[in-house]
């Protein structure tokens, strides 16, 4: 892909690839934040099972 | 600056990863795209077919289930577009090799098609009612010559609309968005003021598989489906999130739970008129007048649809062939118009649903374990954009070891369900086929990386972060 590349985007995305690589990175995320997929999906699940059992 | 310039700027700004400062969605901004783009045709259909085979509440669970667990489970790829910035189909080739990510667009290309199809017929189907409404020629009136000639027409025009580069997204914005809007406020209207929820808890599905435990699975296969079909479009908007938890949230609240606000007002008004068909429904219960607005909305709502998805694929080819003209990159949708000469695909949709299903669940299966239990979330991003491939080179570009897994993942999902004959195996009715297919091409792919004449023996496990 880079050869496809003009001369100028090619120096711009190797100076983006080393911000990248000097940790110029978005805030991570903390595995306790994953609480709230998981407890929505664990509410989802316990109603199906509530429903399929009452059928 | 032209069209041409605006596209190339877009595919520039595609190809290189985006930084942190320049992240433009925030949690609520992020769920508002996430649904703006995703409720459309298939959420109404999908609803539909649901509530055909369902009751109300067995239907809204199976909806909520079918829709939400497949984006949990494809969660932790939304942290590698984030972290990043990279599109889905440069982020794929640490787990796929470049080759490989290449083999995976091409097959996301021809699903594109379905889902094209699917909006511009079923904008077909609410043409050939307006035409109805009107008095209009016979002929035109028809499934089989009308609803074809309008699908044609129809992907023409959104393919014109896409061609003329980003103006795509800003007429999606400003007429799809709110045309939507008001049809999910008309199915409000209808089904909780006009009918009371008394009634609709009552109603019975018009079309019930001889046993409840067939149907639930069935309509939670359906939603399967929609829900993985997400896969390929993670890293176009995940890439712009400002934090990890934003595009993690985003992605699973917008795509995985809020947009099933469709599918379920789809499958209540489904239940209350007896038909799947949302052009069918809309004129049983809004009447001549409202019914005839509603599918004006509709007609609006899936031209722009039609159109997002005809930019997304040429942006996504251009993103990896850069050299090919914008034009040509369009063109690559152009086999869609063939899907649309008769009503068999649209009629097919869970079907489609169930192949988009199984090739999805492998395919994240596979990246999914890749990137937490054989990359253990250590990237190297300058590979990633290397030429040659890097240390993601894997064997003359492809990981085998991804391949074979996605090949025996369909393969158990065929034994399980054939969606072609609607044949459910012996486990189909207690673990469905598309969540087991994730875990199994997951589970296989981590044993398959360890032998060195599938993977090449790359140094692919023990990239940088």
């Amino acid at each position: 892909m880079r050869r496809h590349l003009t001369p100028e985007i090619q120096k711009e995305l190797d100076q983006r690839i080393e911000a990248i690589e000097k940790g110029h990175l978005p805030d991570p995320m903390h595995i306790r934040e994953w609480w709230l997929p998981l407890a929505i999906t664990g509410l989802i699940i316990l109603f199906l099972y509530l429903v399929a059992a009452g059928q | 600056m032209s069209g041409e310039q605006h596209v190339e700027r877009e595919v520039y700004f595609g190809i290189l990863p985006v930084l942190r400062g320049e992240r433009q969605f925030g949690l609520l901004d992020f769920i508002l795209i996430q649904v703006g783009f995703g409720i459309a045709a298939w959420s109404f259909l999908v609803g539909g077919y649901t509530g055909f085979v369902l009751p109300a509440l067995p239907a809204t669970a199976a909806i909520l289930f079918g829709n939400a667990l497949p984006l949990l489970l494809l969660c932790p790829l939304a942290i590698l577009f984030v972290r990043y910035g990279v599109e889905t189909f440069i982020g794929a080739r640490s787990s796929l090799g470049p080759v490989g990510s290449n083999i995976f667009l091409v097959i996301f290309a021809i699903l594109n098609l379905g889902w094209i199809t699917m909006a511009c017929f079923m904008l077909g189907e609410s043409a050939i009612r307006v035409v109805g409404a009107f008095g209009g020629p016979e002929s035109l009136q028809s499934r089989e010559i009308g609803a074809p000639i309008f699908a044609i027409l129809a992907f023409a025009v959104a393919w014109w609309i896409a061609h003329g580069g980003p103006l795509a997204i800003k007429f999606f914005i400003r007429v799809g968005v709110p045309a939507m809007f008001l049809i999910i406020c008309g199915l409000i209207l209808y089904i909780f003021i006009a009918q009371g929820v008394d009634k609709v808890l009552a109603a019975q599905p018009s079309q019930a598989y001889d046993s409840m435990r067939r149907s639930l699975a069935s309509a939670i296969e359906w939603n399967v489906g929609l829900g993985f079909s997400w896969l390929p479009y993670f890293g176009q908007w995940n890439r712009l999130a400002h934090s990890e938890k934003s595009g993690v949230w985003g992605t699973y609240l917008g795509w995985g739970v809020v947009l099933n606000v469709a599918a379920i007002l789809g499958a209540l008004t489904a239940l209350l008129v007896g038909s799947y068909e949302p052009t069918e429904w809309m004129v049983q219960a809004g009447g001549p007048l409202f019914g005839l607005f509603g599918l004006v909305l509709l007609i609006l709502a899936n031209l722009t649809s039609a159109s997002v998805l005809v930019y997304s694929q040429g942006i996504s080819i251009k993103t990896v062939f850069p050299r090919w003209s914008w034009t040509l990159a369009c063109l690559t949708a152009v086999p869609a118009a063939l899907l649309m000469l008769t009503p068999t695909v649209y009629d097919s949709y869970v079907t489609f649903l169930g192949y988009v299903s199984f090739i999805m669940a492998s395919f994240g299966g596979v990246m999914v374990a890749d990137l937490m239990f054989v990359k253990k979330w250590r990237i190297s991003i300058r590979d990633l954009y290397d030429n040659s491939g890097g240390i993601y080179r894997y064997v003359n570009g492809v990981n085998w070891a991804a391949y074979v897994a996605v090949v025996i993942g369909g393969i158990f999902y065929f034994w399980t369900y054939d969606p072609v004959a609607d044949r459910a195996g012996p486990l189909f009715e207690y673990i469905t086929a598309g969540i087991p297919t994730f875990f199994i091409s997951g589970i296989l792919y981590m044993a398959l990386a360890r032998v060195p004449a599938l993977t090449g023996n790359t140094e692919a496990v023990g990239a940088t972060s």
